[in-house]
């Protein structure tokens, strides 16, 4: 998704036809389960700062093995959020058990593969192109 | 005496003679000045003739009516121009800017869109 993801939200999320959701899989254990807390807290300041944290974690790859809390809060205060509430939030037990939940449902779903897509409920695995991702948004637009 | 006589009546007569070329010119130089002096009377205005009235009238009723008009039909531009701005405010909004709440979800994007994309992803 790191290559289709910008096409396909500069085609059809930013002309109103897609919205984007994004389910956390916590195959790397500390390290994912971080990330994905921090995205999350980066939420609770506001939805769209969820996405300014996920596109952060993603370019930031390479620093998330060795994550920390302090990494995170260091994330949240190089994209202007509050840091002092990201510190708080990561302590949170209930973000913590909601992205356990998530990871769970999807692993009852039957969502083992990365990456994996839900288009209107129709699964997508693997690394699709785009053209072909395209395809499927454009028949699911005409219907 | 007769000569004496003669030459009296010559003198008188040259004379007289004499008297009558010198006239006066006073009447000629007031009758000049009577045509510059004095006040310069008023323009009159010109009357309007029937078949002008009728026209100023008639040029009167035409703006009335070409003024009902124009407001006639500003009322149809003016629906026009309110779709348009709200086509145009739709248009223009920036959905990869807009995020909300969906569920457990936080989505990007338009949250009234036709398309759900969920990714499953691991952010390692």
């Amino acid at each position: 998704m790191l290559q289709v993801e910008p096409l396909i939200k500069n085609e059809y999320v930013a002309a109103g036809e897609v919205r984007l959701a994004f389910n956390p899989m916590l195959d790397h254990g500390e390290p994912s389960r971080i990330s994905a807390h921090a995205a999350e807290c980066a939420g609770a300041q506001s939805p769209l700062a969820f996405w300014q944290m996920h596109d952060a974690l993603f370019s930031r790859q390479s620093e998330l093995w060795q994550a920390t809390d302090e990494t995170m809060v260091s994330f949240a205060n190089a994209l202007g959020l509050d840091g002092e509430a990201m510190r708080a939030c990561l302590a949170d037990p209930a973000i913590a058990d909601k992205i356990v939940r998530l990871d769970q449902a999807r692993r009852d779903e039957g969502v083992r593969l990365r990456p994996t897509f839900d288009l209107n409920s129709k699964r997508l695995q693997g690394a699709i192109p785009y053209e072909a991702f395209a395809q499927e948004i454009d028949q699911a637009l005409a219907q | 005496m007769n000569r004496l006589t003669a030459i009296l009546l010559v003198v008188v007569l040259l004379l007289s003679a004499a008297c009558g070329s010198a006239e006066p010119e006073t009447g000629a130089n007031l009758a000049a000045a009577r045509t510059t002096d004095g006040p310069t009377p008023p323009a009159v205005e010109p009357i309007d003739t029937p078949t002008e009235a009728a026209a100023e009238e008639a040029v009167a009723e035409e703006a009335v009516a070409e003024e009902a008009v124009a407001e006639e039909a500003a009322v149809e531009p003016a629906a026009v121009e309110a779709v348009e701005d709200l086509d145009a405010a739709t248009a223009t909004v920036d959905w990869l800017s807009t995020a909300s709440i969906e569920g457990d979800y936080y989505v990007l994007g338009n949250p009234n869109a036709p398309v759900r994309l969920i990714d499953y992803s691991d952010f390692l």
